[in-house]
This record gives C-alpha cells, sequence and structure tokens, in this order.
C-alpha cells in the first residue's frame, strides 16, 4: 500500500512536469491565428479573436486556467469546429484503443506460442527459423508491412477492405498484422525468459518430483516468464496508442492518430493539448499500474531492501 | 611510440577476426554509401525525366540498365534516391544518437555519481520524457521550426535519451562501490577526476554496445518520421518518404517502396546483429 | 614533559547511525561504543574481530570516510574533523589503503603504470622523471619488475595485484597505512611474502599500520599492540606480546584457540559468527551467549575496561579470575622475518 501512494505522488510528479512541457510545446509551435484568419484581416480583428480565445492573457495565467480547467475535465473547445475537446477525443479514442487492444491480444498469443515453440525446440530448426522472423519483423518498418498487406490482400486480391472501420473484417487486417510485427520483439524475450526458467533450481525440483514435461512447462515455467511479457505489454500498448499516427495513415482508420495529424496542421491548440495530454495520463497510468502490479507479485520491491534485513 | 599504436592496431585486427562477417559487410557499406554517395550514385537523384517515368527495374521487360531499380513517378532513379537516402538515414541517425547518447549518458553518470537527489531529478525527468510520445513532438516541432534534418534529429534523439540514462546509471552505481573507486578519492582525487579517469572509461564498452543496437532503432524512427513527411522534404530522398510516395502506385510500381524498405531492413538488421555480437564479446572479455 | 606524538590516536570514538522510516520513527544503531587506540609512529597495531564486530567502521573513522558520533580522530596530533582544508589536503597524501579484494581495488582499463601514477598526478606532481623514477622504485619495492608497469591487471595473479595494489599506496611514502585484511583473500603461501614486504618496509620507512584482520596468526607476525573487538567495543588491547601470550578476555581466547586449530589443519580460522542484533543491543557483556565462563552477573551488567598489566586492557569481570583457570596454548612470537606459527 505504502508503495503504491509513494508511486502514484510520483506519477502525479511527473504528469506536472508533462503539462507544463505540453503547455510551452504547443504555444511555440506557431501561431494559431494564422490558420484561422484571412491573411487580409485587420489588427482589430485578429485582436478580437485572441481575446476571445483568451490568447492575450499572459502565459502562467494561461497555464493556470489550462490546468484549472483540466482537473474539471474541461479541455476546452477545438479552435477549428468549436466543439468540446474532450468529445472530439472521446469519438475517436475509442477506434484506436480497440485496435491496439485487438492488436496486442494477437501479439501476445502469437508470442506465447512461438516464443514457447522457440525454447522447447532450442538450437533446433524451429528456434531458428523464430530467431530469423523475428529480426526480421524488427527491421522492416511496420508502415512498410501494413502497405504490402493493403495492396495484395486488400486492393489486389480484394479480401480485406482498405478504409474505414465499419465492419469486424475492417478490423482484421491492421490488428493481425500489428500483432505480429510487435510478436516479434517479445517473441525473443519469452523464449530467453522461459529457458533461464526451464534450467533454473525449482523447475529441477518440480521434474524431480515425477511432473511431466507439459506440466513443469506450463505450470511453472511459463507462468514466471508471462509476467515479463505482461510488463513488456503495458509499454507496447503505451507504444500502440501513440505510434497510432503513423498505422492509422496506411489503413486509413478514423482513429485518434489521423485526429491528432489533422490537429497540428490546423493549429487547433485545445485539441493537440489535450490530445497529448491523454496520452500522457494513459502512459503514466500504464506504467503506474505495472509498477504497482509487479511490487504486488513481488515482494522484494514491495518492502525494499532495508525491511527486508 | 610506434610500438604502442602497432600494438592497438593489432588488438583492433584481433578483435575483428571473430566479427559476424555479413552483417559487418553491411554496415560499413552503409557509412561508405553515406559518405561517397554523391560521388557514387550513378544518376543525380533529383533529376527528373518525365518521359522515363515509371520504368521498372532491369530485370523486368521493359527495364533499362540506365535505371537498375527504375525509376519513380517523375523519372528519378530510385538506385540513386536509394543511395543518397541511406546517406541522409546515416547522418540523421547518427547525429541524433550522438545528441541523446550524449546527453542520455551524461546524466546517467551523474545521476549514478552522486545518487539521492541528483539521481531522483534525473529519474524523473527521464520517465516524464518517456511519457511524451515522440511522434507527437515531431510534430510539434514540424510547425514550429519546420520539419526537416534538424526537427527530425531532435525528435529522435528526444526518444532515446532516456535509455542510455537509465543504464549508464545503474552502471555507475556499480563501478561507485568498487575499491579502486574508493582508493582514488581516498587519495583526495576530485570527483571529476575520479568521473574522467575511472567512471568514464569502465562505462565506454556500455555504451558501445548501446549505440550500436540504437542505430538500428534511429534508422526506423526516421524512417517512419519521413513517412509521414516529417523529416527532409521532397526532391531529397529519404527511405521512409520514398516508400510514402510509391504507396500510391504500389501494384503499378511496386519498386519505388520495395527498395527503399530492403535497403531499411537489411541495414537495420545488420546494425541489430552487429550490436547483439558487440554486447556478447565485450561482455565476455570483461570477466 | 615532551609526549610523543601518535601517528593515529582514536579517542573515545563512538559511531551510532539514525535510521529514519517513512513514518517518521527513528532507529538508532550504535555500531561502535567508546573505543579508543593510538598507534604510536612507525609501529603496527592489529585490529582483530569478526564480521560485524565494528572493525570496517573504525576503518572508515581513521581514512575520515564517517565522522565519529561522540570522540575525536587525531593524526599525529591534528583533529582531521576540527582543521583546515590544507590539513585535510596533508592527511589525504598521507593516509593510504590497501583492501582486502585485490580483483576490485585495481581499475582493470588502467596499466599498472597509470594506477602507480594516480596518486602522484593527484598530489600535483608533474615533473615526469621525478615520476618515472618513483615508478621504479616502487616496483623494485615490492619485488615486481618494471616492465610490468606497461601491463593491466588483469595479466596479474592476486598475490601480484595485491602488491600493485600496496605499491599503489606506497609511492608517496604515506606515514600511516590502513591494511584491511591484505592476505586474507591470497593464497596461505603467499601470504607470508605479502607480510614479510609489509614488515620490511615498516623499518625502512617507520610508517604507522593500522592492520585490521580475523586472523591471528598474521595479527601476530605484524603487530606492536593488538586490540580485540567485539560487538563494537574494544574487549581486549594491549601490547602483542601480552594479548598473544597472556590474553584475559575469552573471547581472545577463542580467537587464538581456533586459529591454532585451523593453523594445524592447514584451513582459514573464522568461527561461526552469532552476534546479538545491533537493534536490540543485551544488557549486560555482549559476549555473554558465547562465553564459556560466564556467570549471572554477566548478563546484567556490562564490563567495563581494567588495566591489568602495563598499558594491558580487558573488559571482562573475571579477566583476573580466570588467568589462573586457563590452558597453555599461546601463539609464540619469534624475532625471525619468517611468517612462522
Amino acid at each position: 500500500m505504502k508503495y503504491a501512494v509513494k508511486k502514484l505522488v510520483q506519477s502525479a510528479v511527473i504528469l506536472f512536469f508533462v503539462s507544463i512541457v505540453i503547455f510551452l510545446a504547443v504555444r511555440a509551435s506557431g501561431d494559431p491565428l494564422q490558420s484561422l484568419l484571412d491573411p487580409r484581416a485587420s489588427d482589430a480583428q485578429r485582436a478580437a479573436l485572441s481575446a476571445k480565445l483568451g490568447l492575450d492573457k499572459p502565459l502562467i495565467v494561461q497555464y493556470g486556467i489550462f490546468v484549472f480547467d483540466a482537473l474539471r475535465g474541461d479541455l476546452g473547445n477545438s479552435h477549428s469546429s468549436g466543439r468540446p475537446v474532450l468529445e472530439i477525443i472521446g469519438e475517436k479514442l475509442p477506434g484506436t484503443v480497440v485496435l491496439s487492444i485487438m492488436a496486442l491480444l494477437i501479439a501476445i498469443l502469437f508470442t506465447l506460442l512461438l516464443g514457447t515453440l522457440a525454447a522447447v525446440k532450442k538450437n533446433r530448426a524451429a528456434d531458428r527459423i523464430v530467431a530469423v522472423l523475428s529480426a526480421l519483423g524488427q527491421s522492416f518498418p511496420v508502415f512498410f508491412v501494413g502497405i504490402i498487406a493493403v495492396q495484395l490482400l486488400g486492393v489486389k486480391l480484394r479480401i480485406f477492405p482498405i478504409s474505414g472501420a465499419d465492419t469486424p473484417l475492417h478490423y482484421v487486417l491492421p490488428g493481425v498484422l500489428l500483432g505480429l510485427c510487435v510478436s516479434s520483439s517479445m517473441a525473443l524475450v519469452l523464449r530467453n525468459n522461459l529457458l533461464a526458467e526451464l534450467e533454473s533450481d525449482h523447475v529441477k525440483f518440480a521434474r524431480l518430483r515425477g511432473l511431466n514435461e507439459r506440466s513443469v512447462l506450463f505450470r511453472h515455467a511459463l507462468r514466471n516468464s508471462f509476467s515479463t511479457v505482461l510488463s513488456l505489454s503495458a509499454f507496447i500498448f503505451a507504444n500502440l496508442i501513440t505510434g497510432s499516427i503513423v498505422i492509422e495513415s496506411v489503413f486509413a482508420w478514423p482513429g485518434i492518430g489521423e485526429l491528432s495529424y489533422q490537429a497540428i496542421m490546423k493549429r487547433d491548440f485545445p485539441l493537440v493539448q489535450g490530445i497529448v495530454l491523454i496520452f500522457a495520463i494513459l502512459i503514466v497510468s500504464l506504467s503506474l499500474l505495472t509498477d504497482i502490479l509487479h511490487a504486488a507479485l513481488d515482494p522484494r520491491i514491495r518492502l525494499g531492501k532495508e525491511e527486508m534485513q | 611510440m610506434t610500438n604502442a599504436v602497432a600494438l592497438k592496431v593489432k588488438s583492433v585486427l584481433d578483435a575483428l577476426r571473430h566479427v559476424p562477417k555479413i552483417p559487418f559487410a553491411v554496415v560499413i557499406l552503409f557509412v561508405l554509401n553515406g559518405i561517397f554517395a554523391p560521388l557514387i550514385t550513378p544518376c543525380d537523384p533529383e533529376q527528373t525525366a518525365l518521359s522515363d517515368k515509371f520504368l521498372p527495374p532491369f530485370f523486368m521487360p521493359g527495364g533499362s540498365v540506365a535505371h537498375l531499380l527504375g525509376t519513380d513517378r517523375l523519372g528519378m532513379d530510385v538506385l540513386s534516391r536509394v543511395m543518397y537516402g541511406g546517406r541522409i538515414s546515416l547522418f540523421i541517425a547518427f547525429l541524433a544518437i550522438v545528441a541523446g547518447g550524449l546527453l542520455g549518458s551524461l546524466l546517467g553518470v551523474l545521476a549514478g555519481y552522486y545518487g539521492r537527489k541528483t539521481d531522483k531529478v534525473i529519474m524523473s525527468l527521464s520517465d516524464a520524457s518517456l511519457a511524451f510520445p515522440s511522434i507527437l513532438l515531431a510534430l510539434l516541432l514540424s510547425i514550429s521550426i519546420g520539419s526537416g534534418a534538424a526537427a527530425a534529429i531532435i525528435s529522435i534523439s528526444f526518444l532515446m535519451w532516456s535509455k542510455y540514462t537509465r543504464t549508464i546509471k545503474t552502471e555507475v552505481v556499480t563501478l561507485k562501490r568498487k575499491n579502486f573507486v574508493t582508493a582514488s578519492k581516498l587519495m583526495g582525487a576530485s570527483d571529476f577526476f575520479v568521473i574522467k579517469r575511472h567512471i568514464l572509461p569502465n562505462v565506454g564498452n556500455v555504451i558501445i554496445v548501446m549505440v550500436s543496437i540504437e542505430v538500428g532503432m534511429a534508422i526506423l524512427s526516421e524512417s517512419a518520421l519521413s513517412f509521414l513527411g516529417l523529416s527532409v522534404s521532397p526532391p531529397t530522398p529519404s527511405w521512409g518518404q520514398m516508400i510514402s510516395d510509391g504507396n500510391k502506385y504500389f501494384l503499378k510500381a511496386w519498386w519505388i517502396s520495395v527498395f527503399p524498405a530492403i535497403a531499411t531492413a537489411v541495414t537495420v538488421l545488420a546494425f541489430i546483429l552487429l550490436g547483439e555480437w558487440m554486447k556478447k564479446s565485450l561482455g565476455a572479455r570483461d570477466e | 614533559m615532551n609526549k610523543e606524538i601518535h601517528a593515529l590516536e582514536i579517542d573515545h570514538v563512538s559511531k551510532t547511525y539514525r535510521n529514519r522510516t517513512l513514518l517518521g520513527k527513528t532507529s538508532a544503531v550504535k555500531i561502535i561504543d567508546d573505543v579508543s587506540f593510538a598507534i604510536p609512529q612507525g609501529k603496527t597495531l592489529g585490529l582483530v574481530g569478526e564480521s560485524g564486530s565494528g572493525k570496517s567502521t573504525v576503518t572508515r573513522l581513521a581514512l575520515r570516510q564517517e565522522k565519529p558520533t561522540d570522540g575525536s580522530v587525531r593524526f599525529f596530533g591534528t583533529d582531521i574533523w576540527r582543521c583546515d582544508k590544507e590539513r585535510v589536503r596533508d592527511f589525504r597524501r598521507s593516509v593510504r589503503m590497501v583492501f582486502q579484494d585485490p580483483y576490485s581495488s585495481l581499475d582493470p582499463r588502467m596499466k599498472v603504470r597509470a594506477i602507480l601514477s594516480e596518486p602522484l598526478i593527484v598530489a600535483g606532481m608533474d615533473d615526469k622523471d621525478e615520476i618515472e623514477r618513483r615508478l621504479r622504485r616502487t616496483m623494485t619495492k615490492v619485488g615486481l619488475a618494471s616492465d610490468y608497469l606497461e601491463r593491466f591487471p588483469r595479466e596479474f595473479s592476486g598475490g601480484q595485484r595485491q602488491r600493485i595494489a600496496i605499491a599503489r599506496s606506497l609511492i608517496l611514502s604515506p606515514r600511516l597505512l590502513v591494511l584491511d585484511e591484505p592476505v586474507s583473500s591470497l593464497d596461505v603461501s603467499v601470504r607470508g611474502r605479502i607480510l614479510n614486504l609489509l614488515k620490511d618496509y615498516q623499518r625502512t620507512n617507520n610508517t604507522a599500520y593500522l592492520f585490521i584482520s580475523h586472523d591471528m596468526a598474521s595479527i601476530g607476525f605484524l603487530s606492536d599492540c593488538i586490540a580485540v573487538m567485539y560487538f563494537g567495543s574494544i574487549v581486549e588491547i594491549g601490547s602483542a606480546d601480552d594479548v598473544l601470550q597472556n590474553f584475559r578476555h575469552p573471547y581472545t581466547e577463542m580467537l587464538i584457540h581456533s586459529s591454532v586449530a585451523a593453523s594445524l589443519s592447514d584451513r582459514d580460522a573464522e568461527p561461526p559468527a552469532e552476534l546479538p542484533s545491533h537493534l536490540n543491543p543485551p544488557a549486560g557483556c555482549a559476549f555473554y551467549g558465547r562465553c564459556a565462563y560466564r556467570k549471572d552477573v554477566c548478563s546484567h551488567t556490562p564490563p567495563r575496561p581494567a588495566e591489568i598489566g602495563d598499558g594491558h586492557f580487558v573488559s571482562c569481570h573475571f579477566a583476573e579470575a580466570l588467568a589462573a583457570v586457563r590452558g597453555k596454548e599461546t601463539i609464540r612470537r619469534d624475532g625471525e622475518p619468517e611468517y612462522a606459527l
């Protein structure tokens, strides 16, 4: 419990720092009035719009308003569409999240399959193949693999649709592809972890007790290696969400990636701010969760070194 | 004097004997290509020739030897553009790693050596940077300072530095406990002296290994950025951007996307393998 | 009256660690309790004790790595915590340490030449010829060939590395050398040579030694005075002859016996440590739990140091009484320059 509180405070501090950075970065990234106004607009019109959007107040005040509102759940209104930022994000975020979760699940599945296979058939053909596939998966740019899939399976062979997210079929291609690419890095990690587990003392002990190999594998070795996979998953999930910009442009997927791209092009401060803030909250909460989960499972972290003596 | 040099050369050559040959050759090729590209490309990579657009590679019907890998929609030679794109990737990846790696390592050394408060501050900065998605940073930068090599370098180095900090800090903490560091401090050596003379040389290995593995990541990141149009702008060739370009005509002229993709994959793979080997061999030597 | 200035004087020194937990509770652990000893110039004080006895802390206090909670640490008359920066710098230049582990005390990335030059460079010496001269002279003193200067630590054996470490500590002719179990990690066959090296150096250079060990035999060979520590206090201190042949404290007896037994069977002597807990120190004598002669009074009254001979102090209620009952096993100190038992 103490540990959780400590971590929570740490996370809050981090978010605080991040919010400052976001605020400053967005402000520094250009003049929002430029894209909203006709370049021939008069100074008076410019001043009026500036006042309306609250851009004429000193920076500190703007930051204060930003934080205060955010804590109440109000992330402002989009400059371009006038609608509340939170609402817009709420519309587009689920699409990305769903896809990411699906990709993650597929990735975990593949990781388990391939990683276990590689560990069990250590140094034989299957292991080598998995190693090669894994290396290839990490070397090819993800979006290229997506392009090939879209072009070959979508356009040429017309098996899968190539844009939008309307039918379940739409989810297959991006989900599977992403899952495969992501699993390529996790599979090797799992393999190594499993191998270490299989050589460990308590597995040897289990074998001595007479458990057959399959039991040993599933009940003992996998269970322990799985936690590594889990913590990697959190990290990868965060990456999937934040990296959605790239994926969504390949698959024309209506999610937050596309939204953020548009927002930045239009210099929509509140929207960009809101998106990055949501991302940051997501990442920080995810790492907080993983830390707490780890601590709950591994008493060493929770108690700290001093108290164990 | 020359004796010492000769000994050093000999030890380097000895080490090279065990290098995995193919990845090493690829890496050397990549670097040489990057340096000498302007001199060795068969055509000017930005030379358009609308009469020759969409020429297939030479091994397909309709291809010609003048354009070994075909041309794109503006008639620019794909091979030359791939080579030049490699130069850009090398440039950006290298600078990003130097910037990120130097900064990250330095912060790691400080955090590990001074511990406690310094450690806490630096680590929370590092955690905070992880929370900030780098692609968004790139997008933000693109509208404030424009896109281009500088923006790409800044974004990529921002993505990388915290990894160095974390790893180096752990190493430094272990080193600090060793008796030879205590001995130096007992002699009255200043912190600066101890760091320069004992800490840095001993983390050098770790940095080298990390760098060689990270180069692959940097190249992939640059590729993603240029795919989105956030790195160098056309007509300057860049692998990711070429892939993006070729996307529209994929079924008609697949070579525009495929060759830069292969180049990327091969290069990244070579760096990864080389990095793994370095980790193994430098790790073993320290025993 | 001209009182001779000692190289090192530890005067009624105590060290307490305070630990503050998250909830504000403090726990205090007294690692060292009222420890006093003095090392005359050019002489050796042997400090014996098991792990946990506090000898490492004494080392750190002597080296100015930690500040005593009570008491003073004096180096050639100067309190090292109440002097100016210049004196501290002198101190750092004149005190050196040799560590137990020869493998972690040398920077693996530095050539021997660089390792040995470091003290000279830190002290501000820049005359290249002078540096070279000192390097060679010191290498000869520790019995290593000059061309070893170009090698790396990994090319040497444990004994040789320890010689390099000793060379590093001697290169600026220190006035006090702290030796923390310098031969414990070495092969028994090598120990004798290293100890002889140290003894010879002391004779010619008049350097004071603080020699820490758990092995009575090597302590006996090198020391002029011996202090026995247990659970943070000195239980017996006196001249080497007194402590080795006329010992009074039951703990000293135990150490000597196990040392003799170990040497007879060619093993290392380290009796199993069953120390009381620092967080819950016993009310009476700390050695009560393991003492063969304990009586009731020992469990509730801590013994105070009593002088039973010239400069020979013992902290035991029954020091005098036990002298009569004791067996006659001792460690003989020959005048021979060989490590002999």
